[in-house]
Formats: structure tokens, C-alpha cells, sequence
């Protein structure tokens, strides 16, 4: 497909700005229990089309991809456009069409993987959730194999193209005694299958289910807390990514509004939006509006840098888009991380704990994204959870709510950031240390 | 021509060596308009066409999908689906089907597509106006979104069925300022209907109540934390069930041995005042007459009486399990396989007036579904916490101060054995903005029930 024309048709239908974006995306996967459950091989192209005629605009997107469908959208995103009333902010799409190279996002063998080039990999991890306990048994799983590839042109340039690939693995196991259920999970990501460490998530997945077959429960309290990072990875985003959007502040939506400049978490912290950096997950040579992407402090030390903009609304401020227009390809573009990590400390998670008197290490949470980044209240439940006591991990613990303001918890209740960095999907971050913490339970 | 298609990619189970296929064509389109403090920021329309084949090979299940419509495509797709059965499990025994044919279509009476862009613009422009108005309000957030979905399956075991549903919603969002401290409010009210569904209600209403339930939250403080006994209105009993009790039920959990009421058939799981249905055709739901493996969606009752009576299942789950195919089996669209998801799953009334339930609850709190943002349950821990809207203390049985930032979690079976009165009252409720996600698929669900009273639930606040 020619994006280029698919901009020109809209243009000569009436519009005075376009832009189009083609996603082809292909994706092999297992879904495994104790077995392989099930799998898939599947191709799908997708294109979106932004039109502005003056200040009205329009987005179509469209899985039809035959010659009737594009035309239908074009013309569907030129229609709508003509009746769409003004948004008075509007000043125009991105003019800076680019890319940063940033290294090498694609490997064919993930990208061309068949199911059955899976199966050694489901083989070793579903094995080594039975060597990390012989009463394990898995029961969810899934082993992934992707690839993006992105073409973006509009009326000011074009096209310019890249793609990726990703491989993710994940397996939950359960441990059943006398009754008594213990279940545990983990996953891990990578650019490539070869990146996978089966072997370690089994042995951890295993293991583990095992010691929360004796979960008990903790008691309604404060607590020293210390958050393992997948448990901080899960968190950090949901309450900052729309706090730092422009967007989000300039419609009055952000607790973080006018405090650029000013200390918003402790200064021992310092978070970056890797855009430019090929090693981690989120990262591309320009963004969702072919602007090119970089990497950017956006808190150093604890004061609040910048906000993420994209053309709109940097256009709305006088500024220059920050390279992080995000969308999907059937919506328009607005700010958001690429891949939000905050820079690790030097303490190791065992040192955290032996630092610690009264407290819970907390492994696994559920339901964080239903804290409220707008009040700035967090709040998380706990699956899995340890006991701390002088300096040792005691007895397993399950069920209770973590819950403060978030900004609070980061700049006064903060005490040691470690160093154990963990990749997820858009955000890394080590385990984290806090003190007087509330903990709702029974 | 997509069921030409369709028939196209059923011919071929042979000459693939496939016993069995089944093919699902889809036409589905999602239109979305959002009104965001007075300016437009998005009008925006998304159609797919596409084709899902699943085929049984040497025993295993295999998917492919492909929204490539030609017929070189459709060969590739199904030779696809071939060579990821290899790579799985034999599936055993397959339950038997209980429809063959039929055409089911929910559309209501006014096509939402016949309706001009500006009528829709010129709505939100007054909804989120009337949302903005109220004073105190610093931003204000409305949506439209409408959605319609053609499906149709055929399967070389001699099913063919067809489908098409019309869902419709109107979301709205206040953010209030007072003080520096700002709090938002969101709801939405969606149904399975024409555009008459639109026209019917005072939008104008909503929204400024939405805005006015803002502006006194902002100002409420936290809950207090620990145990607290429960009063929930029936979006919240809807949310209560689908994620302590719903995820549990489903019969690839239960299978597998991952749910926790797996071998519990039978056994009391609740209160004898609880009972529990999933039906994919009621009032006030999501339209599912059958499911992505060309089973009809029958009235299931769960639990009955306390009893747990069945589980929710496909027809290798009900092969599995030894229990009938319930219809169950859905996909989010045609780009994935059939997995096991609720339909409008709720419980049934009681004999409790609202009013006598604060009153015999004493101390506890009352818990409002306006303004939740969902929940979450780790079935395996049995652990669940879903988020509340602004809600109310109750204090010497009555209604006392408003809260916000409530936030509650509990233990899947402890909570239906804590059921102390079920109202008279049964709500019923759906969303076109959003659904229930499990693996990577979002099915659209409806969930709801009576005012419902429970012992004790962990609230955490502040």
C-alpha cells in the first residue's frame, strides 16, 4: 500500500492537512496451562487516516484494507473533518518529519517464528516450574512472539518507516495442600525469543507458589514497605504517565500543573523517558506522529523537568514537541512515555530487607491501575507478600490494600532505591524502600 | 462475499487434513466522538473486515486470522491454522452442540448510523456544557460511542449463525478543583439499542449531576481503613460478582485447576440467600445469543440457592467438566480463538428493601458503582479489590458522610458466604467504552443484581 497516496486522496478531497499510518503487525503465540492449550499464527494490517480541514480534524481507521475500504475512510475522514467544529488550539501537524537511529529493533527469527518453533521454549519453562517444585503445577501461560512495522507519512513529509519485535513470556503455577492453594507468576520480555530466561522464571515460578500455600494475613497498620520492582514497575506508570502528559495539564487534569521546576518526589529519585534507547521496550526512531524521538530527564534529583508534549499540544504552548506523540492507529496522537525508568541506587534487595524491622516486602499486587493520578491517591492490593522482621523474611502474608498519596509516599516517604533494575512493557525501575506506610487488611 | 469466504475456507478442511474447522467472519465498526472542556478532540470512526478459521488437526486446536479478503489469503489462513495445531494439545472429547442454525439480531429501531455528524457533535457540545456549568468545575470529559457487529460462523459440523447488535453509549467525566486538591467522577450509561436510546434520557442531567457528586467529593476525606460491613448498589454488586465470583466460574479456570472452586461443584459456596445467573439475553445487557464456537448462550444458574449448580463453559470445557454446553465460548473479535468469558452475570433479587438494609448494616458503608473505574482478582490467591465510586458511611444505621478514594478487597469465597440480605430491586448494566479483559482479549459484558448486604469486606483509605 502507497501511504503517500492515501495523504494526496485526502488532500484532493478537501482537506488541507493528512497524514496516514500503516501498522502491519504479525503475532505467533502458545497459550499454555500444564500443556500447550492452544496457538495461533495471525497477520493483520491495519491503516489510520487524520485529516484537518482549517481547525476541524478527523481520524479514520480502517482493517479493510481493500481499495473500496481506504477510499471509503479517506473520504469518511474528510466528510466528518467538513462538519467537525474548530478546535481553536489547532495550528497544524507535525512538520518535522524524521527519525533518530537508534539501533537495530527487529529479529527476522522472532518476527518469522512458526508455532512449533515455540514448543522448546514452552517445553523448558513449563519443565522448570516443576524442577523449582515437583507439586507445582502450571496453570496459565503464554509464550509470544511479535512483530510491528510502522510507515508514516503526511503533507509535510514522508514516508518514514520502522519495525520491531517482541517476545514475551509469562507462566503462573500452583501449589495445592491439603486444601490450602498457593499460586505465584512472573513473566519476562525481550526483544527477541533468544532474550527469553525460560528457565529462570519456571525455577522462580515454581518455588514460590509453593511458599504461599501458608499465606496468612497482615494487620490493618503502618509498615516500613518495600516494593519489589515489577511491583513498582506496576505502579509508577499508572500514577505519573498521565500526570506528565501536557495534554493532561493543559486540560486541568494533572496534580502535576505548574510544578516544573519545583521538588516533587525525593531527591534521591531521577526518571528518564528512554524514546532513543534500542535495549528497552517503547522505544522507536520517531513517534506516533513521525516526530523523531529522544531520550529526556523528565524528574532529576526530585524536581519536576518537563512535560511530554507532542505537535498539538507544544503547538498550544509556543514549544517544540518532545518526540512523544503516542496513538493507536485509530486515534489521534496524544503525549505519552515511551519507557519511564528511574535510574537505580546502589543497594541490593537483600540489603533493603536486612535494613528493615517492621515491614512487608511486597512481591505481587493487583487492581494498582485503579489508583486516581488526577487526586493523586494510590492505592494497590496485595497478592503476594513477605513479613519483615529484624533484618529477615518471615511468614508469607496475602490481602491488603496499600494506599497514600503518591507524591507524598515518593518524596517524604521514600528511604532506599535499589539497585535491581527490571524491564517491563514501557517502564523499568528497581525495588523501592519506604517508610510509615499504610496498610489496610484485617 | 464474506460468507463466500467464509464457505471457502470450510471447503478446504480436507485437502488440509483438518477433521474439523470453523470460520468466523466479522464486520465490525467503533464510532467515537469525545467532547473535552468545550472543544471536540476527537471524531473518530474504525471498520474492520476479517476472517478467524480455528481447525482441529491430528486432535489439537489451531488458530489463524487474517484481514487480507481475497482467497490466496483465506488459503494461507487455514494452512496457518493447520500448522499451529501441531504445535498443541489433544483436545480430547468435544461436548455436543446444542443449535445449528439460527439468525439473531438486536439493532433497535433508529440506525445510530442515519443520525448526521452534526446532530452528534451538537449533543456532546450540550452534555459536556451542562457537565462544565456547574461551578467548582475545573474540566469535563464526554463521550459517544457506538458500535456495530456483524458476525458469522459456520463450521463443517453443519453450524451456521449470524449476528448483529447495535451498542451505544454516553460517558461523562468531571474533574473538580477545590483548595488544590482535585478529585474526578466518571460514568457512563450504555444499552444494546437504536439511536432511541439516545433520545430517551436527559443527558444534560447526567452530566451535571456527575459534575455536583464532583464538587462534593473533592471536599469528603478517605474512608476509614480495615474491616468494614458492606451495603452495595447494584453496579457494584455487578462489579463484586464478576470479579469475586465470575472469573472462578469459568470453566477453562476451573479445568485447568487454576479457579478456586474447582472440584466444588455442588458444594455451598454462598449464602442460601444468593443466587446466580449468566444469561446472554436479558434486560439492561450485552446482546449474546451465542457464542464464537456456534453455541447457543443459554440462561446458566450458577449458583442456586447458595449451591453451586454449574460452570460457565465451551464445549471442551463441558466435555472436561461433564456438564453442558453453556455458550460461553468467546472471542473478542475475529483476530482471536474462543476462551471462556462471562455474559451478563448477576444475582438475582432478594426481599430487602434498601432502606432496611442500612438499617440493620448499623456501622459500615454504602457503596456506590458512580465513579468505580473496575476491579481485578488474582483467582489463584482467591484475591479481589475493586475501586468505589464516592460512597457513604453508614452510622447507627443511617446514612452519614460522603467518602471518596474508596477502595475494597476481600477473599473470593469468604465474600459470598457473607451475604446477610439481597434487595428487591435487579439492575442490569452494560458499556460500550469498555469490558472485561482476560489473556489479551476485551469481551463486552453486562453484570448487576439487588442491593446486596456483606458482612465484611477490607476497605482501604486513609
Amino acid at each position: 500500500m502507497n501511504i503517500e497516496k492515501v495523504v494526496r486522496r485526502a488532500i484532493e478531497l478537501g482537506a488541507s492537512e493528512a497524514e496516514a499510518m500503516l501498522l502491519k503487525s504479525s503475532e505467533t503465540s502458545l497459550k499454555l496451562s500444564d500443556v500447550v492449550e492452544a496457538s495461533k499464527h495471525i497477520k493483520i494490517a491495519s491503516l489510520g487516516v487524520r485529516v484537518a480541514v482549517g481547525k476541524s480534524t478527523a481520524v479514520v481507521g480502517t482493517r479493510d484494507i481493500s481499495e473500496d475500504g481506504i477510499e471509503k475512510a479517506v473520504g469518511s475522514a474528510v466528510s466528518i473533518a467538513k462538519v467537525s467544529p474548530q478546535d481553536p488550539y489547532w495550528v497544524s501537524m507535525n512538520r518535522n518529519i524524521g527519525f533518530t537511529r537508534i539501533g537495530d529493533l527487529f529479529d527476522k527469527d522472532t518476527a518469522e517464528a512458526p508455532p512449533e518453533q515455540l514448543l522448546p521454549l514452552a517445553k523448558e519453562l513449563l519443565g522448570s516450574v516443576k524442577e523449582g517444585c515437583s507439586e507445582a503445577k502450571p496453570v496459565d501461560g503464554l509464550i509470544t512472539a511479535s512483530s510491528a512495522e510502522v510507515v508514516y507519512a503526511n503533507a509535510y513529509g514522508g514516508p518514514v518507516e520502522w519495525k520491531e519485535t517482541t517476545a514475551v513470556l509469562y507462566v503462573e503455577a500452583r501449589v495445592d495442600e491439603a486444601g490450602s492453594v498457593g499460586n505465584y507468576s512472573d513473566f519476562d520480555i525481550s526483544r527477541g525469543l533468544g532474550g527469553l530466561k525460560a528457565r529462570e522464571i519456571g525455577l522462580n515460578v515454581g518455588s514460590k507458589a509453593k511458599v504461599f500455600v501458608k499465606a496468612g494475613s497482615i494487620g490493618t497498620d503502618r509498615y516500613e514497605l518495600i516494593l519489589l520492582n515489577d511491583v513498582s514497575n506496576s505502579i509508577v506508570p499508572v500514577m505519573l504517565a498521565p500526570a506528565i502528559s501536557a495534554f493532561n495539564v493543559q486540560q486541568g487534569r494533572s496534580p502535576l500543573a505548574e510544578k516544573v521546576g519545583t521538588s516533587i518526589m525525593s531527591e534521591q529519585i531521577t526518571i528518564e523517558d528512554l524514546g532513543a534507547s534500542a535495549n528497552v521496550l517503547g522505544a522507536s526512531p520517531f513517534d506516533g506522529e513521525g516526530f523523531p524521538t529522544r531520550n529526556l530527564i523528565v524528574v532529576e534529583r526530585g524536581v519536576l523537568n518537563t512535560f511530554l508534549y507532542d505537535t498539538y499540544t507544544a503547538n498550544r504552548e509556543g514549544k517544540e514537541s518532545t518526540g512523544n506523540a503516542s496513538r493507536n492507529y485509530d486515534s489521534s496522537p496524544r503525549p505519552s512515555p515511551h519507557h519511564l525508568f528511574i535510574k537505580p541506587g546502589s543497594a541490593t534487595l537483600e540489603e533493603m530487607i536486612r535494613e528493615t524491622k517492621n515491614g512487608i516486602f511486597v512481591a505481587r499486587t493487583i487492581g494498582q491501575w485503579l489508583s486516581n493520578p488526577i487526586s493523586g491517591h494510590m492505592n494497590a492490593t496485595i497478592t503476594h507478600a513477605y513479613m519483615v522482621r529484624n533484618g529477615e523474611l518471615t511468614e508469607p502474608v496475602k490481602n491488603g490494600v496499600i494506599s497514600g498519596d503518591f507524591y507524598e509516599t515518593f518524596k517524604d516517604g521514600l528511604e532506599v532505591i535499589g539497585n535491581d533494575i527490571k524491564q517491563s512493557s514501557g517502564v523499568s525501575t528497581p525495588s523501592l524502600k519506604f517508610r510509615n506506610i499504610l496498610i489496610a487488611s484485617k | 462475499m464474506l460468507r463466500e469466504l467464509a464457505s471457502y475456507a470450510l471447503g478446504m478442511a480436507e485437502g488440509f487434513g483438518a477433521s474439523y474447522i470453523e470460520a468466523r467472519v466479522q464486520r465490525i465498526s467503533y464510532e467515537s466522538l469525545l467532547m473535552d472542556n468545550g472543544v471536540l478532540k476527537e471524531f473518530s470512526r474504525t471498520s474492520s473486515v476479517g476472517l478467524g478459521v480455528r481447525a482441529l488437526y491430528n486432535g489439537g486446536f489451531g488458530f489463524s486470522s487474517t484481514n487480507a479478503m481475497d482467497r490466496e489469503s483465506v488459503r494461507d489462513t487455514v494452512s496457518k491454522a493447520v500448522s499451529a495445531a501441531r504445535a498443541s494439545k489433544q483436545v480430547g472429547r468435544l461436548a455436543e452442540r446444542n443449535v445449528q442454525r439460527g439468525t439473531f439480531i438486536s439493532v433497535g429501531k433508529k440506525r445510530p448510523e442515519d443520525i448526521s455528524e452534526g446532530d452528534k457533535v451538537d449533543l456532546l457540545v450540550n452534555i459536556n456544557r451542562a457537565g462544565l456549568s456547574v461551578e467548582g468545575i475545573k474540566s469535563a470529559v464526554t463521550r459517544l460511542g457506538i458500535q456495530r457487529d456483524w458476525r458469522y460462523i459456520i463450521t463443517s459440523d453443519g453450524v451456521e449463525l449470524e449476528y448483529e447488535s447495535s451498542l451505544l453509549g454516553i460517558a461523562h467525566a468531571s474533574v473538580a478543583l477545590e483548595a488544590g486538591a482535585m478529585e474526578i467522577v466518571g460514568d457512563q450509561k450504555s444499552a444494546t439499542a437504536g439511536w432511541e436510546f439516545i433520545e430517551d434520557k436527559n443527558w444534560e442531567e447526567f452530566s451535571m449531576d456527575i459534575s455536583k457528586l464532583a464538587k462534593e467529593a473533592v471536599k469528603a476525606p478517605l474512608p476509614p481503613s480495615g474491616k468494614l460491613r458492606i451495603v452495595a448498589d447494584p453496579e457494584m454488586v455487578g462489579l463484586i460478582l464478576h470479579e469475586a465470583f465470575g472469573h472462578a466460574c469459568e470453566g477453562d479456570f476451573v479445568a485447568s485447576g487454576s479457579s478456586i472452586l474447582s472440584g466444588k461443584l455442588g458444594g455451598t459456596v454462598a449464602s442460601p440467600i444468593v443466587t446466580v445467573v449468566d444469561d446472554g439475553l436479558v434486560e439492561g445487557g450485552y446482546f449474546v445469543p451465542f457464542d464464537d464456537e456456534g453455541n447457543l448462550k443459554k440462561r446458566t444458574v450458577v449458583v442456586e440457592n447458595g449451591v453451586l449448580r454449574n460452570f460457565l463453559t465451551g464445549r471442551e470445557e463441558a466435555s472436561r467438566l461433564d456438564l453442558p454446553v453453556s455458550g460461553n465460548s468467546r472471542a473478542q473479535d475475529f483476530r482471536h480463538f474462543p476462551i471462556i468469558r462471562q455474559t451478563n452475570f448477576f444475582m438475582t433479587q432478594g426481599d430487602h428493601d434498601l432502606e432496611e438494609m442500612i438499617r440493620e448494616a448499623k456501622e459500615g458503608i454504602y457503596i456506590s458503582g458512580r465513579g468505580s473505574k473496575g476491579g481485578e482478582v488474582d483467582p489463584g490467591s482467591g484475591t479481589f479489590t475493586f475501586s468505589a465510586g464516592p460512597s457513604k458511611i453508614i452510622r447507627n444505621g443511617e446514612l452519614a458522610e460522603l467518602v471518596r478514594g474508596v477502595v475494597i478487597s476481600g477473599i473470593i469465597l469468604e465474600t459470598l458466604r457473607g451475604v446477610e440480605a439481597v434487595g428487591r430491586n435487579l439492575r442490569i448494566s452494560t458499556s460500550a467504552f469498555g469490558g472485561c479483559g482476560k489473556g489479551d482479549q476485551l469481551a463486552r459484558v453486562g453484570d448487576g443484581g439487588p442491593h446486596v448486604m456483606i458482612k465484611e469486606l477490607i476497605v482501604g483509605g486513609g
